[in-house]
């Protein structure tokens, strides 16, 4: 019996002495001292002893086991520095490298330009009106006094989705949509994406953002229209910029006109970005058409108004002097960075 | 639209240099696109005389000429074989410029010293077509008449100088495809009178006749043709066309065929309203029918190319055929020919928007369609077929017949629209008398009674009086 034990002790310290990590140790502890055990078993077996031997081995097996429990624990202990040691190797922190960058984004030129004038239009009291880019084509042209036979209509020019309904081609149709919910006083704008079946160039885009702007009260007149429009511009293109109107053509006002801002490179004297003319078109605007005032059931003899519009774009690439649109759609993080 | 300066002087007084004249009409409506100032990009080219060729001493393909340009001899190099003595040249000076932009200087060629270059046709970047006697590769020969004129500018003895104002037209305002609208703006715009050249035009009285030379018209579709007029001439002699015609044709950019169909696209240009030229003979039964064309209906248009119709499509026809397609382009089966003796003027007013939807369904859309497409004068219809039987006698193309076959079924309507001086100056926010809107309106034609502003003719586009208002603050500004 006596012999039996002291071997165990004996495998026991031997093997402690191959194990290699924490793993293996708990395997030992629970080969020699756990409930199946070895030396849990020669307790167990000592109901076979003698009442003379059973106290003397019982001690034998008490002291072998608080030996071995305290061998253990060292060599735990022994393994825990180990890990530590080797963990404070491997995660050694360099305080003095320098830290990771983070990139903050910027807005896209064309939020910038949109931020921009609704924050003016904002300062002169209009409200900003939202319409579907999924339009009708009654909103889209015929309420705006375009009937189905105007050029306009062409399938060259408007992305059609049905005979009825299509990509708006332009901002305007919020116009009629305000102006059938809204009573006059109307005074607002609308930034938005317009649609049209353009080839991709440097001055064109199959989708592009236009502004469009009304105001429907009574006695409202075409000078009010120049006012707004000047303000805006100089708020938008510098203190100095001047405005001019030239007369034109457009189905859903009358008179119409468009209007061109004097260069805000050269100021007017002739340079590259105004071709040397001194101005640059910026808008097509003008009197609300009687026809369309009547289409949205307001009384054209009682009521005027003014409704312009402008292209997003255009107004992003003078300003910061882009001269290729499809910079404004491509994306590359190596453009928009610069903004 | 083009339309060249000297042209434009033909309706109105223009005392301002062709680009003030540019921005000027610019700020009236009639928003100008380019300029092109030809001839101003040669100078120092002068007409010459070769007295003599010799020999260089040191090169083989190179010769030694003496050449008078009247007040020197100059000698000048060169490598061309097309010349002789006695040929009179154009002569780039020492110190000309051409209009590639090559500047001559007086140099050495293979030794022997060089005091300037003769100039061939492409050099002066005129067009072969336009002098179809000359070679490509080789020297411009000019005419021996030109003698006279040695030492003299080439711009000005071949009379290259032409500045040319193309505009952008917006598509309510079709009168001003045509010089004759232009002159009109031009006359407004720079505050002189309109010279009316046309009013004897204008004053003619021609009888209306059932049947010319056993020509008849009828409409069949009076929806969608207002009016057909038709004039005959006869005796006619098919010819190139005389200079000035093609001089001005050619600065519109319409190619001179010979001079009965350059009158149509004369007319055309001149007073916007597209016109048409048949070969009498070519029309069977003698009898003109304006229809719409049968399902399938196939003709081959002046371009040689068959065009397949609907019934959407409307057709000029003879008894057998269709012989044009409306306000598009004429068959090639009624085309004139050198042997053509007798020509038929159409001179038409078709509805726009199914000018616009044919012209779209044969892919073709020509200068005649795009005229149409906007609405134009039934009224102008019967000035410009005048003109066109008054420049053929003028020209000696041929001799008119008596009379025209007019069928006009629906009268054009002229706009009427009272003036309330309060209105447009509370929708322009301006403040004009009613006598000074009155001023303006009569400058423009619009003729104002008792408070009541009439549309003339060539305005179809004035219907409220928010159009009114327009003409107004185009004039005065704001």
């Amino acid at each position: 019996m006596e012999e039996q034990i002291a071997k165990i002790k004996e495998n026991s310290i031997k093997e402690m002495s191959q194990c290699n990590d924490e793993k293996e140790l708990n395997e030992l502890k629970v080969k020699y001292l756990g409930k199946k055990g070895e030396l849990t078993k020669v307790l167990r077996g000592m109901g076979a002893l003698n009442s003379e031997e059973r106290p003397v081995i019982g001690a034998l097996v008490n002291k072998i086991r608080d030996e071995l429990e305290a061998l253990i624990e060292n060599k735990a202990q022994e393994f825990k520095k180990q890990e530590l040691s080797k963990r404070l190797q491997t995660e050694n922190i360099d305080v003095t490298e320098p830290s990771k960058k983070i990139h903050l984004g910027s807005l896209h030129p064309i939020t910038k330009i949109i931020n921009e004038v609704e924050e003016i239009f904002l300062g002169m009291g209009y409200q900003i009106a939202d319409g579907p880019e999924v339009e009708k084509a009654i909103y889209n042209f015929d309420k705006l006094n375009t009937p189905p036979d105007h050029p306009a209509r062409d399938l060259q020019d408007t992305f059609y989705i049905t005979d009825d309904i299509l990509l708006r081609s332009q901002t305007s149709p919020v116009q009629a949509r305000v102006m059938e919910t809204q009573k006059p006083p109307i005074k607002v704008i609308c930034p938005g994406a317009v649609y049209r079946s353009d080839s991709v160039d440097s001055t064109h885009s199959p989708v592009f953002h236009q502004v469009e702007g009304l105001v429907v009260d009574k006695n409202i007149s075409m000078t009010d229209l120049k006012g707004t429009l000047e303000m805006f511009a100089k708020k938008c293109l510098g203190e100095n910029t001047k405005i001019r109107f030239r007369p034109h053509h457009f189905p859903f006002t009358e008179p119409s006109a468009e209007a061109d801002v004097s260069c805000f490179v050269c100021g007017g004297k002739g340079c590259k970005v105004c071709k040397g003319e001194g101005w640059i078109e910026l808008l097509g605007c003008g009197m609300v058409h009687p026809n369309v005032l009547k289409n949205c059931n307001i009384d054209p003899d009682e009521y005027s108004g003014f409704a312009f519009g402008f292209g997003v774009e255009r107004i992003a690439m003078a300003k910061f002097g882009i001269d290729d649109m499809r910079l404004l759609f491509e994306n590359d993080i190596r453009f928009l960075k610069q903004f | 639209m083009k339309a060249s300066r000297e042209w434009l002087e033909e309706f109105s007084n223009i005392d301002v240099t062709t680009l003030e004249l540019a921005d000027k009409l610019t700020m009236t409506g009639s928003k100008v696109e380019t300029v092109e100032q030809r001839g101003n990009d040669i100078k120092n080219v002068v007409v010459g005389k070769i007295l003599e060729i010799k020999k260089h001493p040191d090169a083989d393909k190179l010769v030694v000429t003496k050449v008078d340009v009247a007040n020197e001899i100059l000698q000048i190099v060169t490598g061309a074989n097309n010349i002789k003595v006695g040929d009179i040249v154009p002569i780039a000076k020492d110190g000309a410029s051409l209009p590639n932009g090559v500047k001559i200087k007086t140099g050495k060629l293979r030794g022997i010293e060089s005091c300037g270059m003769m100039c061939s046709v492409g050099e002066l970047n005129l067009n072969l077509s336009d002098y179809p006697e000359q070679i490509e590769h080789g020297i411009m020969i000019l005419d021996k008449k030109l003698e006279k004129d040695l030492g003299k500018d080439i711009v000005e003895v071949l009379n290259l100088k032409e500045d040319v104002i193309d505009f952008e037209i917006t598509p309510n305002r079709p009168d001003c495809l045509s010089i004759e609208g232009l002159g009109r703006e031009v006359a407004i715009t720079l505050n002189k009178e309109f010279k009316n050249p046309r009013k004897n035009i204008d004053e003619l009285k021609i009888e209306n006749k059932e049947e010319i030379e056993g020509l008849k018209v009828s409409i069949e579709a009076p929806d969608l043709c207002y009016r057909y007029i038709a004039r005959v001439v006869k005796d006619v002699k098919i010819e190139e066309s005389p200079d000035w015609m093609k001089r001005r044709l050619k600065a519109c950019g319409v190619r001179s065929i010979n001079n009965i169909v350059d009158i149509t696209n004369y007319v055309m240009l001149e007073m916007g309203q597209p016109m048409h030229a048949f070969d009498i003979n070519s029309i069977e039964g003698k009898h003109i029918t304006v229809r719409r064309a049968r399902k399938q209906e196939k003709i081959t248009t002046l371009d040689e190319v068959e065009r397949t119709l609907d019934e959407d499509n409307l057709v000029i026809a003879d008894d057998k055929k269709a012989v044009a397609i409306a306000g598009v382009m004429g068959g090639l089966n009624s085309e004139i020919e050198e042997t053509t003796k007798t020509v038929v003027f159409e001179s038409a007013v078709f509805n726009g928007g199914s000018v616009r939807k044919t012209a779209k369904k044969v892919a073709l859309r020509t200068e005649s369609s795009s005229r149409f497409e906007k609405g134009l004068s039934p009224e102008n219809a019967l000035r410009a077929i005048n003109r066109a039987v008054e420049l053929v006698e003028l020209i000696k193309a041929g001799k008119a017949i008596d009379g025209k076959i007019d069928v006009y079924p629906t009268k054009q309507k002229i706009n009427k629209i009272k003036i309330d001086e309060n209105k447009i100056n509370s929708l322009l926010g301006i403040n004009l008398s009613k006598e000074e809107m009155i001023e303006i309106l009569e400058k423009l034609q619009i003729k104002v009674e008792n408070d009541i502003a009439i549309a003339p003719y060539f305005r179809m586009d004035l219907e409220y009086l928010a159009d009114i208002a327009e003409e107004i603050v185009r004039i005065y500004r704001i």
